[in-house]
């Protein structure tokens, strides 16, 4: 029996040694198939190193794939065969490795078999028996060629990447999203910006927070937080440099999401602006000096286009024109100048466009302007050109000079007024100086004659002489009489108030009841002459002279009348002494009322009557002429007076 | 003396002067100078200019003979004497007549004036009663004595 067990036993141990067998060449199957199918080659050597090396005792199909040879090619050739020179150190490296029956890890360039070059990736390992001596030299062979490639080219991406962020003005860096926002990376151009390493910003998270200044650290922090809801920011700060100054930093900071849309981390660029400040704020104040100077100016000074339209507007401009705020810009300039103007300054711009005449820029003008009322008033307008980005503006200064025209206007009333003046007094002048030696020329004259004739004893002549010195003597005292009357009258005018006309009349024909009697004059006043405003006694005075010069005109005839009337002319009430007398040739219709002019020798007195009444009808600020078909005609002294007070005049 | 034209007849001044004094004056002077002459006064422009261009009052020839010279005042009234001048110089029968300003008036306007219109002589009336005569004397003598005329007496 124990035969039996023993063969049963051996029966079963060579059954379980079968089934192991079995079962290990099934996994060798396996693994063959495995490394067959395997996509990295596969070379398994002798253990046996020669002078060529090891003997290739096996290659898989990758192998032919990624070198290019066939098993039977190889199968006996040393693996140095993949090596297209000798002397690549990393192979040296390898033969000495395997020499010392270690472990290989590397890469270096084998050669395909078509000559052509692939990097290699090489894990070699001795498989030892289990006294250690080595069987076989496996290799893995895996060509990371596009790996390495892919790694030299992101190496060298990296590298340029890193160049630029250096030379950049702007410092660039990504930060954690949280905490004091330390700094992960920053590029190495931050010490020429801030005289620190990049490596100080990155050492210490709280580095660069702590040199913050202190009153914008709040803020910083503030805004910092609202990058998560907005995605970025850009702020400015003070931030402390080596040296220990503050400079101003513009920060434009970014938020990097991972992809479950958490942030993963801030990146930004960080800017030194503090010259640029100085310059913004320079500029600024420069501007904001230029601003005020528009603004607060006197003159109204507006900005338009080529088309004539407003960009800018100062606000004097809205003053002077009665717009609010907006409503100038974007109108055309066109409405500030009533239509035809409007029309005519467009004309302007279009003609300078078209390269004409300037008509109004530089050398100023005057125009008319209008209000947002309606109401035109007068205006100086020059106006200059500037360029800007390639478009044309004109720059208009206005200046309302209502009150200098009115000005003008007095200084030119003025100014007639005293011309009027001289030429009358030159005119009085001349007469005076002429009127007044005639009768000296005769006194001295006849006094000659009376000398030869006392001494011829002729009694007639003597008479004829002393009565010719007589009457001249009498004649020069009358004209100083008048002169001295005249300069008085001047432009004084006493107290102003209502008077009567109908009753000043009837004074004025009260005075010369004698010659008319004498003269059978009829005298017709008309009842309807109204109340005017002026001086009684002085308006008295006119119609005294009017009253005697009608007398003296009236010369020989039958039935002699003088009438005293009022009448309308247009809008113009005027007053008239009528009379049928001799009449006035229409030449001398204005010399009447010049001194001493006296017409004809007809008529007596020294002339000054009628230049009396003008200048106090004058200066009442009223009109006097005569009115005569001519001789033998009648003729009509009209004169007008106003009727309100001077000053209230419109 | 008599002073007579080169034909022997005496000659003719028209006095145009509205002051009568004056115009005695001057009258008894030339007599005085015996500057025998005939001497027609008229008193203002209309009358001086009706007589020259025979109108009016003197539309008769006989009654206007035409003067050899004439004595002219400015200051007249109505028509003034520098009207009057250009019109005896404006005309072509009348302009070769001299005529004489003798005047009060010594406004440079008024001389400037009148050469303008081309008088022959601007004299002033002085105050004085010797050079008054002296005037008088020699304004006689130069232009009726010396003075040539250019005409026949017509």
């Amino acid at each position: 029996m124990d035969e039996v067990d023993a063969l049963r036993r051996r029966v079963a141990a060579l059954e379980r040694q079968c089934a192991e067998a079995l079962r290990s060449e099934g996994e060798l199957r396996l693994v063959k198939v495995a490394i067959e199918q395997m996509l990295d080659a596969v070379v398994v050597t002798s253990p046996i190193i020669d002078a060529q090396g090891p003997r290739i005792a096996y290659v898989n199909a990758a192998f032919t794939t990624i070198t290019g040879y066939n098993a039977e090619e190889v199968i006996g050739e040393s693996p140095r065969l993949l090596l297209g020179v000798t002397g690549d150190p990393v192979a040296e490296d390898l033969r000495r490795t395997v020499a010392e029956g270690k472990l290989f890890h590397g890469e270096f360039v084998n050669h395909r078999k078509d000559g052509s070059e692939f990097v290699a990736e090489w894990n070699i390992k001795p498989v030892r028996d289990v006294q250690g001596k080595i069987l076989q030299w496996i290799g893995i062979l895996r060509d990371v060629t596009k790996r390495v490639q892919t790694e030299n080219q992101s190496r060298f991406t990296n590298q340029q990447l890193l160049v630029l962020l250096k030379s950049l003005p702007v410092v660039a860096y990504s930060c954690r999203p949280d905490g004091d926002f330390g700094a992960t990376f920053i590029s190495e151009n931050v010490v020429d910006v801030t005289g620190f390493s990049a490596t100080d910003f990155t050492s210490d998270p709280a580095f660069w927070a702590d040199r913050i200044h202190p009153e914008d650290t709040r803020r910083v922090f503030e805004g910092l937080s609202a990058v998560f809801d907005d995605g970025f920011l850009e702020h400015e700060y003070r931030w402390k440099v080596r040296d220990g100054t503050y400079r101003w930093f513009q920060d434009n900071v970014k938020i990097i999401r991972g992809a479950d849309g958490t942030a993963a981390y801030f990146v930004g660029a960080w800017r030194d602006i503090t010259e640029w400040r100085r310059e913004r704020d320079t500029l600024r104040e420069a501007e904001s000096g230029f601003r005020a100077v528009v603004e607060t100016a006197a003159d109204a000074i507006m900005t338009i286009d080529s088309r004539g339209e407003i960009v800018e507007s100062n606000r004097a401009a809205k003053m002077m024109f009665g717009y609010a705020r907006d409503e100038l810009v974007g109108r055309n300039v066109s409405i500030l100048m009533p239509s035809t103007h409007g029309e005519r300054h467009n004309n302007y711009i279009a003609e300078f466009l078209g390269g004409g005449q300037p008509g109004i820029i530089g050398v100023g003008r005057e125009l008319t302007a209008v209000r947002k009322d309606g109401k035109s008033f007068p205006i100086h307008l020059a106006v200059g050109e500037f360029e800007q980005n390639g478009h044309r503006f004109f720059t208009g200064i206005v200046r309302d000079i209502t009150e200098q025209k009115r000005a003008e206007r007095e200084r030119e009333q003025l100014i007639a007024e005293l011309e009027s003046r001289n030429a009358e007094m030159e005119r009085f002048n001349y007469t005076v100086s002429h009127d007044l030696k005639s009768p000296l020329i005769t006194i001295s004259g006849f006094l000659g004659l009376l000398e030869r004739d006392l001494t011829a004893g002729n009694q007639e002549r003597i008479r004829e002489n002393l009565h010719e010195i007589n009457a001249a003597a009498k004649k020069m005292e009358a004209l100083l009489n008048d002169l001295l009357r005249l300069s008085q009258v001047g432009r004084v005018i006493g107290l102003r108030e209502s008077v009567s006309l109908g009753e000043l009349a009837q004074e004025a024909v009260e005075l010369v009841v004698g010659p008319v009697a004498e003269r059978e004059i009829r005298v017709e006043v008309s009842p309807d002459l109204p109340i005017v405003y002026g001086d009684r006694a002085r308006l008295l005075e006119v119609l005294q002279n009017l009253m005697e010069n009608a007398i003296k005109f009236l010369g020989d005839q039958a039935s002699p009348q003088i009438e005293i009337g009022t009448r309308q002319d247009g809008t113009e009430t005027v007053f008239y002494f009528g009379d049928n007398g001799i009449g006035i040739d229409p030449r001398h219709h204005e010399k009447i009322f010049g001194l001493f002019d006296r017409l004809s020798r007809k008529t007596e007195g020294t002339g000054v009557g009628l230049p009396i009444a003008k200048r106090i009808v004058d200066a009442h600020g009223g009109r006097i002429w005569a009115e005569s078909a001519g001789a033998g005609q009648g003729s009509t002294f009209c004169f007008t007076l106003p009727s309100k007070p001077f000053s209230e005049q419109p | 003396m008599n002073s007579e034209s080169m034909q022997g007849e005496p000659l003719l001044i028209l006095l145009v002067e509205d002051d009568d004094a004056h115009a005695k004056l001057m009258r008894r002077s030339f007599e005085e100078q015996r500057i025998a002459n005939r001497i027609v006064h008229v008193p203002d422009g209309e009358t001086a200019i009706d007589y020259l261009f025979r109108r009016g009052d003197y539309a008769d020839r006989q009654s206007s003979p035409r003067p050899h010279l004439i004595l002219l005042d400015i200051r007249l009234p109505g028509i003034d004497g520098l009207e009057v001048l250009k019109a005896v110089k404006d005309s072509e029968e009348l302009r070769r007549i001299p005529v004489v300003i003798v005047t009060s008036s010594e406004a440079e306007r008024d001389v400037a004036a009148a050469y303008d219109a081309h008088v022959n002589s601007y004299l002033m009336k002085p105050l004085d009663f010797e050079k008054f005569q002296q005037v008088m004397h020699d304004l006689g003598f130069y232009w009726l004595a010396w003075n040539h005329y250019p005409w026949k007496r017509e």
